[in-house]
This record gives C-alpha cells, sequence and structure tokens, in this order.
C-alpha cells in the first residue's frame, strides 16, 4: 500500500504540472475563453481543502450538521457577491492591484504600514492553516499505510509531506511567480486549480457513492441514522451566527480566495456564473458527508474521526477506492497550499521584503522583485512545514481553519468600509484590525502558548477565555467572534466619523466607494496634476518592469493615446498615473507611490476640482451605463465611434500631410520663378536673350503653378463632395479618338507613336464628358512621360465588358512596381514616397481621375502586365437612361 | 584660383538661374541633374562647394550628401529643400550639411552664405 500510495501521489503532482503547462499554452485562448466562468467557478472552490475532504466527517460525527454552516457562509455570499466581485476586479485592473494587503494600503491613501499590518497579519492567521494540509497529507498517508506518523518519530526524511512541499514549492513558483505584475491572471495555476477542485469533487462523489452503495446493505447504517436523528445537537444562536459570519467574510478575505476571485479573475463576466456555481458545487460536495459520519464509529471505531472517509473507503471499496480517496484529499490540500503561499508570498515580499530594495536604481530590478518573491513563498512553506512538525499536533483539521477564519474576519469591517464607506479613515482602520487581532490572540492563541509551554492553559485566572466563554454559554471561537469583531468594528467606524482625510485618502475613498461608476471605462479618472520628464518616468518603469515589457505598455499607451515620446518629452499627469499604477501592479500602491514621487513635481489640486472631476466622470459614465442596457448596441456604437476616431486622427493626419506637400509643390516653381525674376531685376545688363529665355521660363513656371492650384482645388471638391457631375449623353468611343487626336501633336515631338483602338459597337453612356476628357487626359498625358524615351509607344484600347465599358491605356515604359499600385492613385504619391522624385507633373492628377472615374460608378485600377510596361484600366457602366446611373450603387474601391 | 562650385537639382530652370548667377559673381560652376552626374563631377572637378536638392529622380539628395562627407577632401554642402518640416532640416544637418536652405530663397541671401562658407 505505501509503495502503491508513493506511485500514485507522485503520478498526480507530475499529472498537475503537466496540467498547468497545459492551461498555461491554451487558456488566452479565444476557444477557451468561453469556459472561463465555469473555470472561475471552480477556482474558488478552493476554499474547500482537506479540511472539507476529511474534517467535514469528522465534525459531523462529533457534532452533528453544524459542518454545513461552514458552506452555507459562502452561499450567503454568493447572494452579495456580484457587486463586490466586479467592482474589485475594475479596482484591481485599474488600481493595480494584487492582494488585500494591496488593497487597503491603496484605499487608505496608499499607506505602507497598512500593507504591511495587512501582509503580516495574514500570514500569521493562516500559517497554520497551510500546516494543517501538509498535516493531512501526511496523516492521511500513514493512515492508509500504517506506517508510524512521522509527528510521532520526529522530524524526519521519509516524510511524505516533506517532499509534498517541496514539489508544491516548485509548483508555486513556477507557475505563480511568472510575471513581475501581482495583479495578472495566471493561466497555468487558474486551469490547475479549477482541475483540482473537480478532481476532489468527482473524487469525493465517487468515493462517496461506492460507500453508501455498501452501507445501504448493512443494518447498522439504519440503526445508526435512526439514532442520529432521535439526538438533539443543541447550539447556541451565537455560536452558530458566528460561524455562518466568519466563514462568510473567509471566503472573500482569505489570501487563497482574493487571488482566485480577485487577482486571478480574467474577466467581470465570469462572475455572474459562479453566483450559482459555486453554492452548488459545495451542496453536492457535502451531500456524501453524513453517511460516512454515521457509519465511521460503526466500521472503523479506532480511526481519528477526520479519517472515516480513508479507513470506510478502505473497507467498502478496496485499495483502489481508499487510493482515490487519498487522492482527493491530496488535491484538495495541495491546490490549498499553493494558491495560499503564492498569495502570503506575494503581499509579504511587496509589502514587507521590497520596499527594502526599491531605492537600489544600480540595477534593474524586475528579476530581483521576482527573487523576493520565490524567497517568501519559500521562507512560508518551511515556516508551514516546521510549524505542522513541532505545534500542530493535536488538533483536529476543523480547529485550527476556524482559528484562521477568526483571524481573516478582521479584515471584513476594513475591507467594507473601503469599498462602501467613504469617510472610512486609515487610523481608525488600523487600529481596529489591529485591536481585532490583540483580542483574536488573546482568546484562541495565547491559551495554546501558554498550554505549550506550561501545560495549564489556564493561567490567565478569572479572566481566561474558557471561562469568558462559559459565562456567556457559548464557545471560546464564539466568544473571540463577537468580541474581537464588535471591538473592531466600534473602533472603525467611531473613530473615522472622527477623523478628516488626507487628500490623498479621500481621493482614493472616492475612486475606490464609486468604482463600479468611475472604473468600468479603461482609464480611471485624473485626479491629480503634475509633470514629469518623460526620461524619468521610463527609466523607473524600466528599472522595475524590464525594458522589454516598459517598451511593450509604453508603446500601447502612445498608440492608444495619441502620443509620440521623442516629441512630448513631458509626461503629464495621465502619463503619471499610468506608470504608478504599473509599478503598483509590481510593487504595491505605497512603494509606487514614493517612487513616482521621486520623479513628479505634483501640484495637490484642491478638494472641490477633485470633487469637480469625479462628478464629471461620473455623469459621463452614468449616461454610458443607461446606454449598457443595450450592450450590443453600446458595444457597436463604441467601435463605431472608434473607427470614426481613427478616421478622424487619419484624416487630420492625411490634411496635415496634404498642406505639407502642396506647399511643398508650390515651393519648386516658385523658387525658379523668384531666381530668374530676381536675376532679371537685379542685372539691368543682362543681354537681351538671356532675359527673354528666363521671362519665358517664369511664364511656364506660372503656368505650372496656376495648374497645380486648380488641380488642388478639383480634388479638394471631389473629396468634400461639392463637385456635381453635370451628366449628358456622351459617346465615350468618339471622346477617346477626340482626346487621342488633341495628343498626337505633343507624341510626335516626343516621337512617340500613340494609337488607339476601340471595338465595341455601343459606346454611348450618360456622363460628365469634361471630367472624363479630364481622365483621359491625364492617363494619356501620364503614359507619354512614362514611356521609353526611344521608340516610346502609348496605345489605348476599349471594348465592352458585360454591361460596362473598358479603357485600358497602356505604355512600354518601365511600369508600376506591385507595391505602388494602390499608392499611386493616392494625392502626391510622389512625395510621400519621400526622397525619390519621378517625372510626373503635379502628382494630383491620378488622384482626381479615380474621383472621376468612381463618381461615375466606374472603377480604375493598375492592371498586371509584368514586363510590358504600365497598364492602367478603368470601366464605365454603359446607361441608356439617365436616372440608371443615379439609382446604381457606387464602387467604393478601386 | 576661382571658387569651384556644383549645383544639382532636378528642376531645369533652378538649375540654370543658379549657374547664370554663380557665373556672373565669377565662380567656377558645373550642374548636375541628378544624383549620379552630381558624384561623378563631384570626382572630376573636386568642387569647394556643392548646392545640393533633396529629392531627385534617382539617387536622393542625402546620399549624394553622404557620399560627397566621406571624400578626403569633403566639400562644403548646403541644401537647397522644399522640404519645409524641422525632421527634414534635423535630417539634412544629419547628414553632415553645412547650411539648410528653404526653397524659395532670395539670390542676395544665398551668395552671402555661400560667400561666407568659402
Amino acid at each position: 500500500m505505501t509503495l502503491l500510495l508513493i506511485v500514485i501521489a507522485t503520478a498526480y503532482l507530475g499529472f498537475i504540472f503537466g496540467a498547468a503547462w497545459y492551461f498555461e499554452k491554451r487558456l488566452s485562448n479565444v476557444g477557451f475563453r468561453r469556459w472561463m466562468p465555469y473555470i472561475y467557478a471552480l477556482a474558488l472552490a478552493v476554499y474547500c481543502t482537506a479540511w472539507t475532504f476529511y474534517g467535514s466527517i469528522g465534525r459531523a460525527a462529533e457534532s452533528g450538521f453544524d459542518f454545513l454552516l461552514i458552506y452555507i457562509g459562502p452561499t450567503l455570499v454568493m447572494f452579495l457577491w456580484y457587486p463586490i466581485a466586479r467592482k474589485l476586479y475594475y479596482l484591481k485592473v485599474n488600481q493595480g492591484i494584487g492582494s488585500l494587503a494591496d488593497l487597503l494600503s491603496s484605499r487608505y491613501g496608499k499607506d505602507a504600514a497598512m500593507g504591511k499590518l495587512v501582509a503580516a497579519l495574514s500570514l500569521i492567521g493562516v500559517l497554520p492553516y497551510i500546516s494543517l494540509q501538509i498535516k493531512a497529507i501526511s496523516e492521511s498517508f500513514t493512515t492508509l499505510s500504517g506506517s508510524a506518523s512521522p509527528i510521532n518519530t520526529g522530524f524526519s526524511l521519509s516524510d511524505p509531506a516533506l517532499y509534498v512541499s517541496l514539489i508544491m514549492f516548485a509548483f508555486t513558483i513556477f507557475f505563480g511567480t511568472r510575471y513581475v505584475q501581482n495583479n495578472r491572471p495566471k493561466a497555468g495555476l487558474i486551469g490547475t486549480i479549477a482541475f483540482e477542485s473537480l478532481f476532489k469533487l468527482l473524487a469525493f462523489l465517487v468515493v462517496g457513492l461506492i460507500g453508501l452503495n455498501s452501507f445501504l446493505r448493512d443494518d447498522r447504517f439504519y440503526s445508526a441514522l435512526d439514532r442520529f436523528t432521535h439526538q438533539s445537537f443543541e447550539l447556541p444562536t451565537a455560536d452558530w451566527a458566528s460561524i455562518l459570519l466568519i466563514s462568510a467574510f473567509s471566503f472573500m478575505l482569505l489570501p487563497r480566495q482574493f487571488q482566485m476571485g480577485v487577482v486571478e479573475n480574467t474577466s467581470e463576466k465570469n462572475i455572474p456564473k459562479a453566483l450559482w456555481l459555486v453554492p452548488l458545487y459545495m451542496l453536492v460536495l457535502n451531500l456524501l458527508v453524513l453517511p460516512f459520519a454515521l457509519m465511521g464509529p460503526e466500521l472503523a471505531p479506532g480511526t481519528k474521526a477526520d479519517f472515516y472517509l480513508l479507513s470506510l473507503s478502505l473497507q467498502s471499496g478496496g485499495p483502489a477506492t481508499a487510493a482515490l480517496a487519498f487522492l482527493g484529499g491530496l488535491s484538495a490540500a495541495t491546490s490549498m497550499i499553493i494558491v495560499s503561499t503564492l498569495a502570503l508570498g506575494n503581499m509579504f515580499s511587496t509589502h514587507v521584503l521590497v520596499p527594502q530594495i526599491v531605492w537600489n536604481k544600480d540595477k534593474p530590478l524586475d528579476r530581483r522583485i521576482i527573487g523576493l518573491r520565490r524567497w517568501a513563498i519559500f521562507g512560508i512553506l518551511i515556516l508551514a512545514y516546521f510549524y505542522y512538525h513541532y505545534i500542530a499536533v493535536k488538533e483536529s483539521l476543523v480547529s485550527i481553519g476556524m482559528v484562521s477564519f477568526v483571524a481573516i474576519s478582521q479584515f471584513a469591517p476594513a475591507f467594507f468600509g473601503a469599498l462602501f464607506w467613504k469617510q472610512a479613515h486609515r487610523k481608525a482602520a488600523f487600529a481596529g484590525i489591529a485591536t481585532g487581532f490583540g483580542i483574536w490572540f488573546y482568546f484562541l492563541v495565547l491559551p495554546e502558548i501558554l498550554n505549550l509551554v506550561s501545560g495549564d492553559p489556564q493561567l490567565l485566572d478569572w479572566a481566561s477565555p474558557q471561562l469568558i466563554a462559559n459565562s456567556m454559554g457559548v464557545s471560546v471561537l464564539s466568544a473571540a467572534t463577537i468580541f474581537s469583531l464588535l471591538v473592531n468594528a466600534s473602533i472603525f467606524i467611531g473613530w473615522s466619523l472622527n477623523l478628516e482625510a488626507t487628500q490623498e485618502e479621500e481621493n482614493q475613498a472616492t475612486l475606490f466607494v464609486k468604482a463600479s461608476s468611475l472604473l468600468s471605462g479603461n482609464e480611471a479618472p485624473e485626479i491629480y496634476r503634475g509633470s514629469a520628464p518623460f526620461p524619468d518616468i521610463k527609466s523607473l518603469l524600466n528599472n522595475f518592469l524590464g525594458n522589454e515589457r516598459t517598451e511593450k505598455v509604453l508603446d500601447r499607451y502612445a498608440r492608444l493615446n495619441n502620443i509620440d515620446w521623442s516629441v512630448s518629452p513631458t509626461a503629464d499627469s495621465r502619463v503619471i498615473s499610468y506608470a504608478e499604477r504599473l509599478l503598483s501592479e509590481a510593487i504595491g500602491p505605497a512603494s509606487a507611490k514614493i517612487m513616482i514621487s521621486s520623479v513628479v513635481q505634483r501640484e495637490e489640486l484642491s478638494r472641490s476640482e477633485v470633487l469637480g472631476i469625479l462628478e464629471e466622470s461620473q455623469k459621463v459614465l452614468r449616461l454610458n451605463r443607461e446606454l449598457s442596457t443595450r450592450s450590443e448596441e453600446l458595444r457597436k456604437a463604441t467601435e463605431d465611434l472608434r473607427q470614426a476616431n481613427y478616421k478622424l486622427q487619419e484624416l487630420t493626419e492625411l490634411k496635415d500631410e496634404f498642406l505639407y506637400t502642396v506647399t511643398h509643390e508650390l515651393r519648386t516653381p516658385l523658387t525658379a520663378i523668384r531666381t530668374q525674376a530676381e536675376l532679371v531685376h537685379d542685372d539691368p545688363e543682362m543681354p537681351e536673350e538671356d532675359r527673354q529665355r528666363f521671362i519665358g521660363n517664369m511664364v511656364q513656371d506660372c503656368e505650372r503653378l496656376t495648374r497645380l492650384i486648380s488641380n488642388v482645388l478639383d480634388l479638394e471638391k471631389f473629396e468634400s463632395g461639392s463637385q456635381k457631375l453635370s451628366l449628358n449623353r456622351v459617346d465615350l468611343g468618339q471622346l477617346i479618338e477626340d482626346t487621342v487626336m488633341q495628343f498626337q501633336a505633343l507624341a510626335a515631338k516626343k516621337g512617340h507613336s500613340l494609337r488607339c483602338e476601340i471595338s465595341a459597337p455601343l459606346t454611348a453612356t450618360y456622363a460628365d464628358e469634361d471630367r472624363i476628357a479630364q481622365v483621359l487626359h491625364n492617363l494619356i498625358g501620364n503614359a507619354l512621360k512614362h514611356a521609353r524615351h526611344d521608340n516610346g509607344a502609348v496605345w489605348i484600347t476599349a471594348y465592352r465588358l458585360d454591361q460596362d465599358l473598358k479603357v485600358n491605356i497602356h505604355d512600354n515604359g518601365n511600369g508600376i512596381p506591385l507595391s505602388d499600385r494602390e499608392l499611386v492613385f493616392d494625392k502626391f504619391y510622389q512625395v510621400r514616397n519621400q526622397t525619390r522624385r519621378k517625372p510626373s507633373g503635379s502628382g494630383l492628377g491620378l488622384a482626381i481621375s479615380k474621383n472621376i472615374i468612381q463618381m461615375h460608378k466606374g472603377k480604375i485600377w493598375i492592371e498586371d502586365n509584368p514586363g510590358r510596361g504600365a497598364k492602367i484600366s478603368f470601366t464605365l457602366p454603359l446607361y441608356l437612361q439617365e436616372a440608371q446611373m443615379k439609382n446604381s450603387k457606387p464602387h467604393i474601391d478601386a | 584660383m576661382r571658387s569651384k562650385i556644383l549645383i544639382v537639382d532636378d528642376e531645369i530652370n533652378i538649375l540654370m538661374s543658379l549657374e547664370y548667377l554663380f557665373k556672373r559673381k565669377g565662380y567656377e560652376v558645373y550642374i548636375a541633374r541628378n544624383g549620379n552626374e552630381a558624384k561623378n563631377l563631384a570626382d572630376r572637378y573636386e568642387p569647394d562647394l556643392v548646392l545640393l536638392d533633396i529629392m531627385m529622380p534617382d539617387v536622393d539628395g542625402y546620399e549624394v550628401c553622404d557620399y560627397l562627407k566621406s571624400k578626403s577632401t569633403p566639400p562644403k554642402v548646403v541644401f537647397l529643400s522644399a522640404k519645409s518640416k524641422k525632421d527634414d532640416v534635423q535630417k539634412g544637418y544629419g547628414h553632415g550639411a553645412d547650411l539648410y536652405l528653404l526653397k524659395p530663397f532670395s539670390n542676395k541671401d544665398l551668395l552671402q552664405h555661400i560667400e561666407e562658407l568659402i
């Protein structure tokens, strides 16, 4: 059995590494994304640990149904989870929140002390709980294998839990600390945790049903059931209310829950499914607890109640079933260990270790930050391991878990205040948490310590927790819960009411409380004013995020916001806020604030200004939200708007480019005119012959200028749509022949041949004759310019193609490169092609021609004509009636 | 000895009038209509100064400038260009030009700048 257990445990751990690797690669796929809500819900079930697996049965055997309270708490939370989780999701994304410590630190004025407090207390509260999981692994192993418990034999290298811990460490650092940003979802981790949740559920169901099947054939089951139903389990109201409350709080605030529910959440869309899936999961998982609790004392009287599941499954289903139960417990324990140590390691390194190194500006810190995180995780696992070995000897699984629950619940008042109460104050929150923890310590930890040290938990005399609890008629756990939370909340609320918040804190408070409306957009509203040299900001980011990622995020930001860093050397407040958020993801809000303020001169905004900005963005967002009831429409509208915006930006750029090129084109003839005019003007002695030549040239240049200007105006008219066609019945064949005639003289002068061949019988249509003539002029003129210098030839062919007339203009020049075939129809193609000039008129001819042809619902393009010069073709529809043309759809592209 | 000037521009009217202008002022003037011609003439006549357009059909002005400045006794280079953006000007100086003049310019200014450079 021992060997079998070792083999299957090793195989299982190997398998989850494989699973993580698989998910790491897959989870970002679109196809996978529709599974994300289910994966998210399953990941939340990390709540169910080995304690659920083994401890529930133990607890049910001892005190009946009250184990269910631990799952009813979270079920109740699910009723309120949507607005909370959504708000937390926005905050995570927009404020770079990677843990509960980040959240509270950020909300309470980006306070470093708050972060440290939360990190340290979480560690103290949860460490024993992690130990418990290690203990569960170890004990389940010894229970099944029958070997001696390693706890009794002292530290030993043969303890399987040691190896499981080390493997968990490897897993956590490998799949949990890949990125320097704390708040970035880690696909391999999420997938694996979800898988483990599914696995432990199925394992429990299979084992449970096999067990139930054999119990139902056993008379003892019915008598135990009968006894159970007649037994009364009296539980004081205060007790069950306390358990309900702390399990509800813990479901939200335990480091592993916050990690899976907030930090690893990939989208707010994941949340709704969890609202019913999580309670369903817990219901199913707990269905079969009772039969085992009933049969345990009958069938396995010597076994600890926590391990009835193992013993009974061995009896009812043999080694294979028992091994499955063992694996289920292992999966529950490992997922808890992985996520808890990761979350605690992140918190502890971010808030306690990282602030010690952030001023080291000599070398990049991103790798070191990850390194610190890994050391923290390692330290926590080692601590947990030794805690299990030397201290957590005799507690049952449930009791230590509940002690952790009470500890974690101390964050609840400050947490809810952070999200929903603007007046909640840093000092009050700090004091409330600290006092609550003090009381927790006094009630639930101190007696254990005294017991360990002196063997007498009653040393506290009349003030001993046990006596206080007895006098109230409740359990110590309830007394601790009631006292700690009452005092905590009273200090928090009472003092908050009497304190004035700092500017920073008030800003954050507003942002957090109104997060759902303020942050649901892409970017947080800007509530700081200030500026910094961009290179400073960049080197800061470089230092913490690494060069590659810094380049990437800044690039993306620049593209989204249309910024060119090389021309805007000063980072404005939006950039600064963005940078602070990025830093916050890596080093936590408090350190990020300090680092940012080291390079930024921040101008404080007055209170009313801040409120103004927030109100403003809220108003806009409220409008947005009204629209979002028809979210599909909204998304489409947003997309359209974005498109329009791009188009506008593009148009503005084109306009600038156009202006630049027009002035450029104007400068060239102007230069010639000016130089020559000055020559003539400054030199009265100039020979008459030269004078005539220069004046002649100037006239030519002036004509060129005029042509250019009228072309520009033409094009402008076409593009603005103010150009109207004057349609008449035109014989296109005749028009082509006439135009060719007009060019014969020029062709002859150049020594080129110019021919045309029209093979369509009917070529009349409704068109604007002058405009079509303009197109022909442009195209034939270009062709003559581009034909070979010697033996140049240009020929035009025209024929019917379906309902169109197709006209081709060929020349025997060098042709047009494939890559330029679209570009040549752009305005000023030559200039945009930068420094090379080609011999061709204004650069506007083809752009104008394209406009004219398109207005006639035709197409114009460069035809493929490899190695045989250029061939430009256009088509014009042949209409018999004027109305036909007006009704038909235009061709949009050429 | 007379100073030698090479003028490079693909706009024939500008080329002719500048040639006329500098000849009248007593310079020895060579003209080129494109980049390759400019390189050949520069190798053959070793001009003291080159007036250089940027946008030309074959080899552009930047490339010609690089070529000239890599010679053992590089001539002074003055860009005459219609490219008016700040980037254009910076790019011109980046290629080692001694002066960047924006078209159109006045003949008087041009002459004065050239005299200062030679």
